[in-house]
């Protein structure tokens, strides 16, 4: 359950926005889940596991490309089949040591790496409490090892379990820890601490919004200090890629409970004591301003190749553009779209345009009119131009969108081209007969909008009054939208998911009838079966059917009219290498300075 | 004169109880909910009312306005709602940064707008006079952040003689420390200096042609002593109102300033709080600036003393 909703992120971060802030994680390990329940990948994804030969690691996941662009030189790769995997359910499902973070990382030992990045105040960084998925995306895996790990191809493979087992009929779940592992203040990381993260993840003072996404466990054990074992009520596919993985499984990711202990739950809210590559210097963490890592000299994966990394909280994008353009910071989390073309010309600067694994759409209230009107939604969804509101609203950097599954699940994302025929196609004159037909152009919906930042709103205001639809833009500081959002008082707002690390992330949230983010009332029998279907299934490609029969519904019915998905752009001086390509996601500890 | 000072000082406390207490209340009638912005799209109910219980927001307003007041007269400002970070922590790290700017904007300022205003007010119509006036409606128009933006394009992605974000503690070395400060200090003392002048020179203007000026060039004494012995001292009336004023301002109000050099001082930290509803830090901060203006008010009213010996307070 990474997704949040992209203005909400930015608005939490900064006043940069919903088109700036894309981060996330990683999507795509889907594959997780079944990853053992697949015991072989589908034809050309990798297999995660290299020593070994005890089972399939992980199902391939999403397709990734990435583009690096530089004036020098612009390369574009793709790597990642895409497609789904269809291993037998009755293979014994198994993960293995991976490779990448027991050997040690390659390239040029030192250096302060001074990092850039956009949030106007960081609010938690303890795991179990982070509600920014950027934020666990980007910053927390440098901290926090977990169970697994995604791969630049998005597969899902070990990180402090090195291998795991998974039963034929999906509730037990059997994970082999690391052996010598430590955590930064020197204590041990047995199976015991998992337990104990479970335990601290569920405990109610805590108050950890992923506590929901243990729910459906009913054991958490430690048979011995190198097992860690859950049990599960009821299969759950996307358990590993959403729970377990270094960065998304913020519910599962392993904490010292000495250091926690001693701090209190007030104190380590902002001072996680992980055992990630790299160790925060406590002292230094300031929520406004930012904070220091060094090296972890004890890090299972071996030292990393960066002494330290100086993170600077840079809130505002002409300075976020003018402070790499000057070489104050040697790389930044995020580019702002509107930074992306004068970056472009620098040639001390890459900057990286890589799929993301998010969607936004306009969400309607279906619950009240005049969207509980089947043909004033698809007019508000026909009636928009995809290419024009990208060019517009995010100078051009995101695809159009035509379902909630972003283009890094290419197992199971669908472009227009995939589709028969897509209901919600760019049509003014129909889209005109319908909004007069249903009354919409009488009316004035409430158009929700972050007053931090508005220019999707402002831009789907335009392309409505074409139609002859006026809409009433609002404009809310982000508590009050999100109190309004969540109570469902509105008409439409732009809403989505970004930072996901399973389409069941945010599409359950989003379509099950009684979904958190479900305020939109959309409530159909339908979309609950496809969505417990897809959640039992241990057949990827019959997840895959599910998730694109549940877009079919939702573009039908016009639930939402999709809009974009936007491109995940970090940016670095061309001196810092190393930097795996992971969508919306940052492993530093293979990051080197060749300078 | 002592007297008046502790009298001063009681009202001062009643003044900084009066505000505090008004913006406790007035930030609660606002729309919106601190845990809400918290959680953002994580938000569920469950987790929202154990969050709430935690922060003990789901007691009665006067019970908190009680809890909180009585804290503060024990020298507590409390938590950060949103961060759970000391109040007087977080005050007392994010002001030496904006301290360091508002000194150093207003040290430009006066460096800037004395000489200048001094030369304006003395050749009034004159080319000087007019490229003064000129650049003083620039100052003042023209935005802070345009000037920032400008001084980090010049000074920082051209030539890269200074840093263009960040702030350094001197501990970590006085030329870091101040080489991060010259741009931020730049931007904010434009301003500052734009508004000096004016007042400078519009005082010197009056004061030049006041009666007692014109029976000291009758009586021949030097020009330069009519100006910085008679003219001078009166004219800064004025231009020491603003500059208090000012200065007190500028401790809440280098939001932008901050904004656009990345520096997490006073401003921001204010900003912040307002928007995700961080109740305790606005208090907190509300209360810091409350004392600075009262005290600033305080000195100036003081300074007027020195300036003009027929102004006396009892």
């Amino acid at each position: 359950m990474m997704s949040e909703d992209l203005g909400r992120v930015a608005s939490l971060s900064g006043k940069f926005s919903r088109r700036t802030v894309l981060r996330g994680l990683a999507a795509g390990g889907t594959a997780g889940v079944l990853a053992g329940l697949l015991a072989a990948c589908g034809g050309s994804s990798s297999t995660p596991t290299a020593a070994s030969s005890t089972g399939g690691g992980t199902a391939a996941s999403g397709a990734s490309t990435s583009t690096t662009t530089s004036s020098a030189s612009t390369t574009t790769t793709t790597t990642g089949a895409g497609t789904p995997s269809t291993g037998g359910s009755s293979a014994t499902p198994a993960g293995t040591a991976a490779t990448s973070a027991t050997q040690a990382p390659k390239g040029k030992q030192g250096g302060t790496l001074t990092m850039g990045y956009n949030v106007q105040q960081l609010l938690q960084l303890d795991p179990a409490r982070i509600s920014t998925g950027r934020v666990a995306g980007e910053l927390l895996p440098q901290i926090c090892s977990a169970l697994v790990q995604f791969d630049d191809k998005l597969n899902v493979i070990p990180d402090l379990a090195e291998k795991w087992e998974i039963s034929d009929d999906g509730l037990t779940y059997t994970f082999h820890i690391r052996t010598g592992l430590k955590f930064h203040d020197g204590a041990p990381c047995t199976a015991q601490d998992f337990v104990y993260t479970y335990n601290r993840t569920l405990d109610p003072k805590l108050a950890s919004p992923h506590a929901n996404k243990l729910k459906s466990i009913t054991k958490a054990e430690a048979p011995d200090d190198q097992t860690f074992v859950l049990t599960f009520s009821a299969p759950f596919a996307p358990f590993l890629p959403t729970t377990c993985t270094r960065g998304p499984g913020r519910a599962l990711t392993p904490v010292s409970k000495t250091s926690m202990e001693k701090m209190g739950n007030d104190e380590s809210l902002l001072k996680p004591v992980g055992c990630g590559p790299f160790k925060l210097v406590l002292d230094s963490m300031n929520s406004q301003s930012g904070f220091t890592m060094e090296a972890f000299d004890d890090y299972y994966g071996g030292r990393p190749l960066l002494d330290k990394i100086v993170v600077k909280f840079i809130p505002e994008p002409a300075s976020q553009v003018n402070a790499l353009a000057a070489g104050d910071i040697d790389m930044f989390n995020e580019i702002p779209p509107q930074g992306y073309a004068q970056l472009q010309g620098n040639d001390k600067v890459t900057v990286e345009k890589i799929h993301g694994t998010n969607w936004i759409a306009a969400q309607f209230n279906t619950a009240r009119p005049p969207f509980n009107n089947q043909d004033a939604r698809m007019a508000a969804a026909k009636g928009i131009d995809r290419d024009k509101f990208i060019k517009t609203a995010l100078f051009g950097l995101a695809e159009p969108s035509v379902g909630a599954i972003a283009p890094a699940f290419g197992w199971a994302t669908q472009t227009e081209a995939d589709l028969k025929e897509d209901p919600q196609k760019y049509d003014e004159a129909a889209a005109k007969q319908l909004a007069e037909s249903s009354g919409l152009t009488k009316v004035k919906p409430v158009l929700l909008a972050s007053a931090s930042d508005h220019r999707n709103e402002d831009e789907y205001r335009n392309q409505l009054l074409k139609i002859g639809v006026d809409c009433n833009l609002t404009l809310l500081q982000d508590s009050d939208f999100n109190d309004r959002w969540q109570k469902g008082d509105y008409d439409v707002a732009i809403q989505g998911s970004v930072v996901d690390a399973d389409p069941d992330d945010n599409d359950y949230n989003f379509f099950y009838p009684d979904g958190p983010w479900n305020t939109g009332k959309w409530n159909r029998p339908e979309a609950k079966a496809l969505l417990d279907d897809e959640r039992a299934s241990t057949d990827q490609a019959k997840r895959a059917k599910d998730f694109q029969d549940l877009q079919d519904l939702a573009r039908k019915e016009a639930a939402f009219g999709f809009l974009y998905h936007a491109y995940f752009l970090p940016g670095y001086q061309t001196y810092v290498k190393g930097l795996p390509k992971v969508p919306e996601i940052f492993y530093m500890e293979t990051v080197w300075l060749d300078k | 004169m002592t007297q008046y000072i502790i009298r001063r000082l009681i009202y001062s406390i009643f003044i900084i109880w009066g505000c505090a207490t008004i913006v406790f209340f007035m930030l609660r009638l606002v729309p919106g909910d601190p845990v809400s912005a918290m959680l953002g799209i994580e938000y569920t109910p469950e987790a929202a009312a154990q969050l709430r219980e935690n922060l003990g927001l789901d007691q009665p307003i006067y019970v908190q306005y009680v809890k909180w007041m009585g804290n503060v007269l024990h020298g507590d400002l409390g938590k950060s709602i949103d961060t759970r970070e000391s109040v007087t922590d977080q005050i007392l790290s994010a002001f030496p940064k904006t301290l360091s700017i508002t000194i150093l904007g207003f040290i430009i300022g006066a460096v800037v707008a004395l000489p200048m205003g001094i030369l304006a007010g003395l050749r009034r119509d004159s080319v000087f006079d007019w490229i003064a006036s000129t650049s003083t409606f620039v100052g003042i128009s023209l935005p802070t952040f345009w000037f920032g933006i400008v001084f980090i394009l010049i000074f920082a992605v051209e030539f890269r003689w200074l840093p263009s974000v960040g702030y350094v503690s001197p501990k970590d070395g006085l030329w870091p420390w101040f080489s991060h400060l010259i741009l931020p200090g730049l931007a904010a003392g434009v301003g500052e200096a734009a508004i000096l002048m004016r007042f400078v020179r519009a005082g010197l203007l009056e004061t030049m042609g006041s009666d007692y000026i014109r029976t000291a060039r009758a009586k021949g004494l030097p020009s330069s002593k009519i100006i910085f012995t008679h003219a001078m001292r009166n004219s800064m009336i004025p231009v020491v109102t603003v500059a208090g004023l000012s200065i007190a301002g500028l401790l809440g109000g280098l939001v932008i300033t901050e904004t656009v050099f990345s520096i997490s001082g006073i401003g921001r930290l204010l900003t912040v709080a307002i928007f995700a509803k961080d109740y305790p830090i606005v208090q907190g901060v509300i209360l810091l600036i409350t004392l600075f203006f009262v005290l600033a008010n305080l000195a100036v009213d003081i300074l007027y003393t020195f300036l003009d010996p027929r102004i006396r307070y009892g």
